[in-house]
């Protein structure tokens, strides 16, 4: 297995195609702040050619790549799915990420495909089977991957263990690292009921490669109590940052993505939070 | 989730839930409250459901708006309640939208907007590759000319067009087909009359210059292939077939 190369342990965007002009213009010297790597969903360039292939070939010229790919679907029970492993290995051999990973979650099942990342219950049986995805997926890219923490709604009955074991469990012997979501564990733990603090401070931060950080938004119901949703599209909120902060000052500076997919701020809004973590990072680490 | 329930069917309990509504809740298979666990299938049926919409809307944007929001809700939960999509990526679930827009009884514009947008889609993503020019043809042999092989530019389409669409679209000109192509970074479309069409399809498998010219003259005697064909170039829509014969 070939180890991947790092991204900089320093702040990235996540790359939709409005920021591409501005993003090259940075880059090129003509205005605005360079950043510092850029992450895409791979799924957006399986296709064979056109404009979007030109677009990431110039990104790529300039800056580190990390391949965050929705739809491996690591957790299922039939194991992943093999055209996206597939093209997934193409667009990986044609651009060489500096980073790929994908999700604790499932999205295919009985002939269906679901567009979203579905709970995994945190069985024995089940690290059994992702065990078994991820060692797949590794030989297929011929490098290890990173797997992000869910968003969790639900919490299985008969779990064996937490999502901390069985992540760290995961790593252990598949030679996976973690993408840690920060917004994620914080959705997580309101909605299922246990402290983000505790978790974060369990989990090892030499396993953590990559940081996602991200917004939420929030439902109220009668009976008092609320329910987070990794909605992708709101600001970073405050109690993620407060977290971050947290977190980096254990582990030591790590590539931290400002990531949004839908309501897509402009390059600059971005950027701007982007500058925010590199401060959280400086400022404990320099 | 009962002890006996094997990870298969956990994940396959989970699906159907979704898929089927509250009433599909098994009791033991979440922790927590049934109020609380309802909430959660919610998120992910929302979730799914809003990706599968919005997809569809964003593949098929001029379609939505000729037949209206609200309208192109219904009809794409219909499509999607019919099954179509459902085992297929984001990117591809609008495959068949056309054809159901056809079967489900909608107008002839609508149908042929929806697939003129498939067809643009499948234009912009096709695979680069360098189109034929007309420079090879100046100096050479005329026998070497008839005897060159000749395929369609892999972003290249076509499709017939109906009453309304070449307005919709802001074309001019006259013709009885749209015409695709991407020669550079942009994807052009044109109207071309049915002598052009029936050259671009002889090289939609591969041909020669002199079979395709032969075919064209033996259904149209008065046919004008080297006018169509030198179209067809300065459109950007052939490529040399370097496949060994």
């Amino acid at each position: 297995m070939i180890p991947a190369p790092p991204l900089p342990p320093m702040a990235g965007i996540g790359l939709k195609p409005e920021h591409y002009t501005p993003m090259l213009e940075a880059c090129s010297g003509v205005g605005g702040v360079r950043t510092n790597w850029v992450e895409v969903h791979p799924q957006n360039y399986f296709c064979a050619g056109g404009p979007p292939h030109r677009w990431l070939t110039a990104v790529a010229e300039h800056v580190p790549l990390s391949f965050h790919s929705t739809a491996l679907s690591l957790g299922s029970a039939g194991g992943p799915d093999d055209l996206e492993l597939a093209q997934l290995a193409a667009l990986a051999e044609r651009y060489h990420p500096a980073s790929i990973s994908d999700h604790l979650s499932w999205s295919n099942a009985a002939g269906e495909k679901f567009p979203d990342l579905l709970p995994v219950p945190y069985t024995l049986e089940a690290l059994d089977r992702l065990v078994t995805n991820v060692d797949r997926v590794q030989t297929r890219l011929k490098r290890a991957i990173l797997i992000e923490n869910p968003s969790r709604y639900l919490a299985f009955a008969n779990d064996d263990m937490d999502e901390v074991l069985f992540l760290h469990e995961l790593c252990a012997r598949t030679g996976c690292g973690l993408l840690l979501d920060i917004n994620n564990v914080d959705v997580s733990a309101t909605n299922l009921g246990f402290e983000a603090t505790a978790y974060l401070e369990r989990l090892n931060p030499t396993l953590v490669r990559e940081i996602h950080l991200a917004g939420h938004s929030t439902e109220y119901f009668d009976d008092s109590s609320i329910l987070k949703i990794d909605d992708h599209g709101s600001a970073i909120s405050e109690s993620c940052w407060a977290l971050y902060d947290a977190f980096i000052a254990r582990s030591g500076s790590v590539p931290t993505l400002i990531e949004r997919d839908t309501n897509i701020p402009t390059y600059a809004d971005l950027i701007a939070e982007a500058c925010r973590a590199d401060a959280v990072m400086e400022r404990h680490h320099v | 989730m009962s002890e006996a329930l094997s990870y298969f069917d956990a994940l396959e309990q989970v699906a159907q839930t979704i898929a089927l509504g509250p009433d599909a809740l098994p009791n033991a298979l979440f922790a927590g409250s049934p109020e609380h666990n309802l909430r959660g299938l919610r998120v992910h049926a929302n979730t799914i459901s809003h990706a599968r919409l919005v997809a569809l809307e964003d593949t098929f944007p001029h379609t939505r708006q000729l037949i209206g929001d609200a309208l192109f809700n219904t009809l794409s939960r219909s499509y999607f309640d019919d099954g179509h999509g459902r085992s297929q990526s984001l990117d591809m679930l609008g495959e068949r939208f056309p054809h159901w827009l056809d079967s489900s009884g909608r107008s002839p514009l609508e149908i042929a907007l929806a697939r003129f947008e498939w067809l643009w889609l499948t234009s912009y993503h096709a695979a680069d590759a360098e189109p034929l020019s007309a420079a090879p043809f100046v100096q050479a042999d005329p026998a070497q000319v008839l005897a060159m092989s000749v395929k369609t530019h892999p972003a290249a389409g076509l499709m017939p067009t109906v009453t309304g669409l070449s307005e919709l679209l802001g074309l001019s000109g006259s013709g009885d087909w749209l015409l695709l192509a991407r020669p550079d970074a942009d994807v052009t479309v044109q109207l071309v009359p049915a002598s052009t069409a029936a050259l671009f399809h002889t090289f939609l498998t591969g041909d020669t210059l002199g079979h395709a010219f032969e075919t064209i003259l033996t259904n149209d005697a008065d046919g004008n292939p080297l006018e169509a064909m030198q179209f067809l170039i300065a459109a950007g829509v052939l490529a040399k077939d370097d496949r060994p014969c």
